[in-house]
């Protein structure tokens, strides 16, 4: 078997490089680098955890079955969250969703609905109040962006989530790049005034 | 390179920002990775795609049509000498001839193979009876079984996943 040193360390193209070769381990070093960004799109865009999996699942397979097709003078990371957001894109034309909600969805009947649409977040060591403080505006924050509109979403979590540039997240959205600024712009000013009451 | 600072033009906020940037990013089930593999397409060897490849690019159209034209006409040209040949000879001599320097042969061949097959197999079958007994009519009725399973089996791996086709990225 071909040796795949520093896999780790390796840049996304020489991953998908060994991908397209049929090494199996770059495929699963892939899904390593991306599954967390990808899951956490996904969730902030559906809002229901098991369906997030779901896609991003979807999201991967198909990135990984169509490998050939991808042009290496693009990121790769902009090749999987233009899966991704379209599989989101594409599942919330189909549906009406309910706000967001730490505490599961709302339409959730029974525990464990509950806790399968809930948002998890993980432990960072902070104090009891810190951490009390945190979850209350976490949830809020969490709330308003799950009311803005799903391309403000997008923009909003590759921005300020992923860290992405303007023109990537064009790149991703296939968006003008003034739209972008336009659409993050608005959704600062919703996401401003639907956190109002919390400011003080 | 000089980011464009979407902070710059987005309303000023401190306590948005702050927020926003404390979003964690959130994780899958444990076992995703294995998940999501089981349901790719498993790659084929290098050498078959190099094979492959090499055999896709040969046969270009021109090519390809060359070849089907030559099989062809000598194919043709095969049967014109032939029944140039056979028209001119007696039909009586050339089926003598035909069943001497063909069928016989063919058909001896077929018939000694028959026999050293049955030789074989009979001999196999009674050393194994004499080996493990009756139980052997049980073995023989589960090897029976065996190659109708493994044909199912055989099918459901190889079933390939079935998903939409994505297109090439940015491809306009």
């Amino acid at each position: 078997m071909e040796q795949l040193p520093g896999l780790s360390t390796a840049t996304d193209q020489d991953v998908v490089r060994w991908a397209r070769d049929g090494q199996e381990r770059a495929h699963r070093e892939l899904v390593r680098r991306y599954e967390r960004p990808v899951f956490s799109l996904l969730l902030r865009m559906v809002r229901d955890r098991e369906l997030a999996e779901d896609l991003a699942q979807e999201t991967f397979v198909k990135a990984l079955n169509a490998i050939d097709s991808y042009r290496p003078e693009f990121k790769f990371s902009s090749w999987i969250f233009k899966i991704a957001n379209n599989a989101a894109i594409d599942h919330l034309r189909r549906r009406e969703l309910d706000t967001l909600s730490l505490e599961g969805a709302r339409d959730a009947t029974t525990t464990e609905r509950a806790e399968a649409t809930a948002l998890q977040i993980s432990d960072r060591g902070e104090s009891p109040l810190d951490e009390m403080e945190a979850k209350e505006l976490g949830s809020a924050i969490e709330h308003a962006i799950g009311r803005l509109r799903p391309e403000y979403r997008s923009c909003i979590l590759l921005r300020h989530v992923e860290d992405r540039s303007y023109e990537e997240i064009a790149e991703i959205l296939d968006l003008p790049l003034g739209t972008v600024k336009t659409y993050i712009h608005r959704a600062r000013a919703e996401l401003k005034e639907s956190l109002g009451p919390l400011r003080e | 390179m000089t980011e464009f600072d979407p902070l710059q033009s987005a309303p000023d906020d401190p306590i948005l920002d702050r927020y926003l940037r404390s979003l964690p990013r959130l994780a899958p089930r444990p076992g995703f990775e294995d998940r999501v593999l089981a349901r790719v397409r498993k790659p084929l060897p290098m050498r078959v795609r190099r094979a492959r490849a090499s055999l896709v690019s040969w046969a270009s159209p021109a090519r390809l049509w060359w070849a089907s034209g030559l099989a062809a006409a000598s194919s043709a040209a095969w049967t014109v000498a032939l029944g140039s040949w056979l028209s001119g000879v007696d039909p009586e001599v050339a089926t003598a001839l035909l069943v001497a320097e063909v069928g016989v042969p063919v058909w001896s061949t077929v018939l000694d193979w028959i026999a050293l097959g049955s030789r074989m197999a009979g001999g196999w079958a009674l050393g194994v009876y004499q080996f493990v007994g009756p139980a052997v009519f049980a073995g023989a009725g589960a090897l029976a079984l065996l190659p109708m399973l493994s044909a199912m089996g055989l099918y459901l791996i190889a079933r390939q996943p079935r998903g939409r086709k994505v297109r090439a990225y940015a491809a306009r």
